[in-house]
């Protein structure tokens, strides 16, 4: 059901938007967030943005929370200018979804549908044809030291505004919500290994997974439903990865909103963390928070978890997983890229507009091992002329090494 | 292919004769190389510039036998067997990977069609061989020429190349071709081959599950269509008809000079070499006959591969050749015969495969993967009875496999997977001169009598179970065990491997191998081995 409406809101906005969305490959509303004003309101409470008392700092209210907003090396440049008032091109009427819900209307939405445009939306780009990256993980020790360095590729595509009908057979049009095609291009131990994600309109069914091994050069599916288990090689889960969406095995409550100002002692905040990753990280806007909870007889890698949402951007940007002690067992701070970091068409191809999002970074820090993780685009973009059989074991079979070849 | 064998060495190594120690001074000082510097560069990297990449890794793989035994040998010089300690060292094999990759720039493209060109080479030397008093290195006469190295120049161009796979990606939308020697894999089953026969295996050591280094790549045009977002047709031509490569195969001068001194030598293949090197008193010449290169000799094969919802399936034919050169009597009767044609014979296969995952079911069947893969394969021939005169033989191949996750409250759960197969022969056959025991057929193990034959049906089971440990899956724990039904023989594989870093990875394995002494693989129960394999890369 929470689909139909998806598919229904999406098609409402067809018509009502038809112009604009015309333009979806260089896509309708123009505007790339210079003039818009910020919302007066945010989840029943007056937010203001004022300028700091420092240069460059912006002073922001909600409710009865405050907090500055410093600029900070890794920020987009766009965005360490305007500041927080950045966000106001993610409530422009017209958007598509994630964003096609008013802003007033937002903080009303379930968790479910919340986890669905926050990450799962926002993740693969139901706007275009098809969103695609490459990206470099680091895994280090508990002493800080780098233990491991993957890169990979990946693709995704979302049905639900039917931009990537022509990836998946017509019989699936009504069963198949997205497709997400993976490879790794180093450490050797792992080179070539890839695999792909589907997953359904059914909100109870589990996503599937294939897996390629380059030491037999087959694919093989995976047994049952991994979005718990670890991606191959990594500290993220499948959870982090492609089953990004609502899971059948998990509840989904909200349980709060806060004005979000991130933790400098989280290592994403940091101002010299990274500064090469130009992100934006969603600093005051106001999120809202979500319990995620296994159901009843499900066993999950976490009791409970704290997953916050920018609400003007609509996206996932930290969360805190506990055990069922209530100990704090992993954080996670995830910022996003916007259009201008990204591409059309090609990697080399022009950037899209602003209001285009790309998953970004994440950083995860494991406390019961010590280990800390950071992943993040290293080149991406949307609208790439692919082959209807991406999302294929041809593609993996083919072990591609970059980008463009992914692309072929 | 056998008759371009060239002369035999002489027993000792063309280079200065080196002593045990030196041997293992040196392979120390490359374990020091790899493991013990400074990895000052964590990340691993292949160079990589305007679209070139290249690539270098050094492997070595080392097996010890852990039963201290005799092995008896037949000697074809004296025409005898003789007795004598079969010591440890098996395998001592060190290989440079190095891998070339060129993907012009999309404006260099001809007629705007993107084609990326690979080529994989892989030098080897085997240390062991050069250990001239110890195990396989005792050997060395007979088996330096096919498996010391492939650096000689000899027939190691055809089943353990130095030029390895070597191809061009033509990839106009929706089209894959591949043209060149490369390695093509079908089927969904694990170590059975039924569907997956496009390449034949070097089975030098087939206790190594890495089958992108055990496959032989073959020469074709793998021209691959897709013709909807998840359905693709398939067509492959391979000129060239390479059999299977194994122990005992080569010849010189007619005769197979291996005999059954390689530790895996399969028992059938050492019977019949000993009795061709003059076991019952005269030699039985062999004259081998490979498939020239010509269009009416080629592979030809063809495979439609779709989705159906959450149904995966494939659909195959080829038309090939069998998969082992086949030794026919001359007078169609190996016991009055004189000389013996070793040549393939063409067959068809036929069959599909398909996984399917279980969901929306109850416990414990939610999420398991059920896998299958089947073929009939028409005029293959076995060898039948006691005497083993070759005989038409349709078989059919059916393998049922399940996957699941075992305890997933684990932090890492185990990857389990089981699989039965059978074979079951499926014509009637008469051989009147096969002597006893017709319509059974003598199975890789045999050695003289009926405990080696198997009947018309025959089957096994396979375990696999798979963990992984520590943040990253730098440790990879697995334990592969293997039973056949009507043998009763055993193959059981643990292993550990650990990623030092990201250029370093080493593992540590056992091969326990028991049952009869006829038997596929309780033949092989004095082999049983500890082995070792590191990986580094260079760059």
């Amino acid at each position: 059901m929470r689909h139909l409406r998806i598919l229904l809101a999406t098609f409402a906005f067809a018509l009502v938007a038809g112009a604009s969305q015309a333009k979806a490959q260089s896509p309708g509303p123009s505007n790339n967030g210079d003039d818009f004003m910020p919302p007066k309101m945010i989840a029943g409470k007056p937010y203001r943005i004022t300028p700091g008392k420092d240069p460059g700092t912006f002073d922001i209210k909600w409710g009865d929370q405050s907090m500055v907003w410093k600029p900070k090396p890794y920020m987009e440049d766009k965005y360490k200018t305007m500041g927080p008032a950045y966000y106001a091109q993610w409530i422009q009427p017209g958007l598509p979804p994630p964003w096609d819900v008013p802003l007033d209307q937002r903080s009303s939405l379930t968790g479910a549908e919340l986890m669905n445009r926050c990450y799962a939306q926002n993740e693969y780009a139901p706007y275009a044809k098809n969103y695609w990256d490459s990206l470099t993980i680091k895994i280090y020790r508990p002493d800080g030291s780098v233990r491991g360095q993957t890169d990979m590729l990946e693709a995704y595509s979302d049905m639900t505004m039917k931009k990537g009908f022509e990836y998946i057979s017509s019989d699936d049009e009504d069963k198949v919500l997205r497709k997400y095609i993976w490879t790794y291009v180093s450490p050797d131990e792992v080179k070539g290994e890839g695999g792909v994600t589907t997953t359904f309109i059914d909100p109870s069914l589990d996503p599937q997974d294939t897996l390629y091994l380059p030491s037999v050069r087959k694919v093989r599916r995976l047994a049952g439903a991994v979005s718990s288990q670890y991606f191959p090689g990594l500290i993220n889960r499948y959870e982090d990865v492609s089953h990004t969406q609502a899971l059948p095995d998990l509840n989904y409550k909200v349980v709060g909103f806060e004005l979000f100002n991130p933790d400098p002692s989280k290592p994403q905040y940091k101002p010299d963390y990274l500064p090469d990753v130009k992100r934006v990280d969603g600093a005051g806007d106001v999120a809202v928070i979500i319990e995620i909870t296994p159901k009843p007889g499900v066993s999950w890698w976490y009791a409970k978890r704290l997953y916050k949402c920018g609400l003007q951007e609509m996206n996932y940007v930290y969360d805190d997983a506990y055990d069922d002690s209530g100990k704090l067992i992993r954080s996670t701070e995830k910022a996003m890229m916007s259009g201008s970091q990204l591409h059309t068409g090609t990697p080399d191809g022009p950037p899209p507009p602003d209001w285009y999002q790309s998953w970004g970074m994440m950083s995860v820090q494991d406390y019961d091992t010590g280990f800390t993780s950071d992943a993040y685009v290293t080149d991406g973009g949307f609208n790439a002329d692919l082959p209807r059989a991406i999302f294929t074991d041809n593609t993996l079979y083919r072990e591609p090494k970059t980008l463009n070849e992914l692309l072929r | 292919m056998r008759q371009t064998v060239g002369p035999l060495p002489d027993a000792q190594p063309p280079c200065a004769p080196k002593s045990r120690f030196a041997v293992f001074r040196l392979l120390l000082l490359l374990l020091l190389l790899c493991v013990l510097l400074p990895d000052t560069s964590t990340s691993y990297a292949c160079e990589e510039e305007n679209g070139f990449q290249a690539c270098l890794s050094y492997y070595t793989e080392n097996y010890l036998r852990l039963p201290q035994v005799d092995r008896t040998l037949f000697r074809a010089e004296t025409e005898s067997f003789f007795t004598k300690h079969a010591d440890g060292v098996m395998r001592q094999r060190n290989e440079l990977r190095l891998y070339l990759h060129y993907a012009p720039d999309p404006d260099k493209y001809t007629l705007g069609i993107p084609v990326e060109f690979n080529l994989r080479v892989r030098p080897f030397y085997d240390t062991a061989y050069d250990m001239t008093g110890w195990g396989q290195g005792q050997y060395r006469t007979y088996l330096v020429p096919d498996w010391n190295s492939n650096l000689n120049g000899s027939m190691d161009d055809q089943y353990d190349p130095l030029l390895r796979e070597y191809y061009v990606d033509i990839l106009p939308k929706n089209f894959f071709i591949r043209i060149g020697r490369q390695i093509i894999s079908w089927g969904k089953s694990d170590g059975v081959y039924m569907l997956d026969i496009l390449n034949p295996f070097n089975l030098a050591n087939p206790t190594n599950f890495d089958e992108q280094y055990n496959k032989i790549p073959i020469w074709a045009v793998n021209a691959n269509y897709q013709i909807t977002s998840t359905g693709t047709i398939q067509f492959v031509y391979e000129p060239k008809y390479l059999p299977y490569y194994y122990p005992g195969l080569p010849l010189k001068g007619g005769l197979p000079y291996q005999g059954g001194y390689q530790d895996f030598t399969p028992n059938v293949v050492a019977l019949f070499n000993n009795e061709e090197n003059g076991q019952f008193g005269f030699k039985i010449p062999v004259d081998y006959h490979q498939p020239s290169i010509a269009p009416s000799n080629g592979i030809y094969a063809a495979r439609w591969s779709d989705e159906f919802h959450n149904f995966h399936y494939t659909l195959n034919y080829v038309y090939g050749w069998t998969a082992y050169m086949i030794q026919f009597p001359n007078t169609g009767n190996f016991t009055t015969a004189t000389s013996v044609n070793e040549q393939p014979r063409r067959v068809h296969i036929a069959g599909g495969s398909f996984d399917y995952e279980f969901q929306g079911v109850p416990a414990p069947l939610e999420g398991v993967v059920l896998r299958g893969e089947t073929a009939i394969t028409v005029d293959d021939r076995y060898y039948e009875g006691i005497v083993g005169n070759p005989v038409n033989a349709d078989h059919w191949g059916l393998l049922l496999g399940l996957d699941k996750y075992l305890l997933t409250n684990l932090e890492r759960p185990i990857f389990a997977s089981w699989q039965y197969w059978h074979d079951e022969v499926v014509n009637k056959i008469h051989c009147p001169t096969c002597g006893a025991d017709q319509h059974d057929f003598e199975a890789i193990g045999f050695y003289g009598s009926k405990a080696g034959l198997r009947g018309a049906y025959y089957s096994l089971l396979t375990m696999y179970l798979d963990k992984t440990w520590l943040p990253g899956d730098y440790i990879d724990t697995s334990f592969f065990t293997l039973y056949e039904l009507q043998f009763h023989d055993w193959w059981i594989q643990p292993q550990i491997a650990y990623q030092i870093n990201d250029k370093t990875n080493i593992a540590l394995g056992f091969n326990i191998f028991a049952g009869s002494k006829q038997t596929p693989y309780g033949e092989y129960t004095n082999a049983t081995n500890v082995y070792f394999n590191l990986s580094r890369v260079l760059f």
